[in-house]
């Protein structure tokens, strides 16, 4: 079995740390993330920043399934 | 070949249209009770049961032993500035994999930081969802003839998915595929 992820190097992870961070930034559809609730509001934003749906969805008590439907719903791509 | 799924690797592949997949590249996916509670929403409750239904999924019942890897993981995460926190979830997915040889897939952050940072803790597979596709290709579950073949294949995963491709991890994937 090739250990795929095995392959990955610290500079590696700040790419994809800064990549992420520049495409949800860019993607996301702010409108809509700025007309929700706070609690729904700060959590899509703590994903757009962190691109940590775990994360997320623990520090703001939302379910990470119903976190990540309103993920797609406000166009916040996943990046890892 | 056996895979331990997390939660998000869950969700994200509930949306794909060529979501079974999974079930034709590995001969049993294991999951813990931690990933079943957790998935409400319909789309990947209803691939779970399905899966289950057909013997494709097994609910793994966790011992001591797992806890324990799940205390080292979780410790490891606290005391490494560097690592994002672990939550048990993907613990308990990560210690599965341990415990049964297993590929870890993934797309949490902690465990693929804990896999960079730390690989002789985590000595299985971590593969993300980039991986599958390219293993699938590799093992001649998704035809493809060329470079814009494979393009596609990762553009109807995003599209499905809203999950974005890095260039470097699709320039990675397409030498690995020698494209």
């Amino acid at each position: 079995m090739k250990d795929w992820a095995g392959q990955l190097t610290p500079e590696d992870l700040e790419y994809l740390e800064e990549w992420g961070r520049r495409v949800r930034r860019e993607m996301a559809d702010w409108d809509f993330i700025k007309r929700l609730p706070r609690r729904l509001r700060e959590a899509l934003t703590y994903l757009v920043e962190t691109g940590d749906l775990r994360q997320a969805s623990m520090r703001y008590g939302i379910n990470i399934c119903m976190l990540d439907e309103l993920r797609i719903k406000a166009k916040i791509p996943l990046t890892l | 070949m056996l895979a331990s799924i997390d939660t998000c690797f869950l969700i994200d592949w509930s949306r794909y249209r060529n979501r079974f997949l999974l079930t034709r590249l590995f001969d049993r996916l294991l999951v813990s009770e931690h990933v079943l509670s957790e998935a409400e929403s319909e789309g990947a409750l209803s691939f779970i049961t399905e899966m289950i239904g057909d013997g494709l999924m097994y609910l793994v019942p966790t011992t001591s032993e797992e806890d324990r890897i799940v205390h080292r993981l979780v410790m490891l995460s606290l005391n490494d500035s560097r690592i994002p926190e672990i939550h048990e979830t993907e613990a308990y997915t990560v210690a599965i994999a341990l415990s049964y040889n297993a590929v870890v897939l993934t797309e949490n952050k902690a465990v693929l930081w804990l896999k960079v940072y730390h690989p002789e803790v985590i000595s299985v597979p971590v593969w993300r969802s980039i991986d599958v596709l390219v293993e699938a290709v590799i093992r001649g579950l998704i035809s493809i003839n060329d470079r814009d073949d494979f393009i596609r294949v990762l553009n109807n995963f995003t599209e499905d998915t809203h999950h974005l491709f890095s260039e470097v991890d699709i320039e990675r994937a397409l030498r690995r595929l020698r494209l």
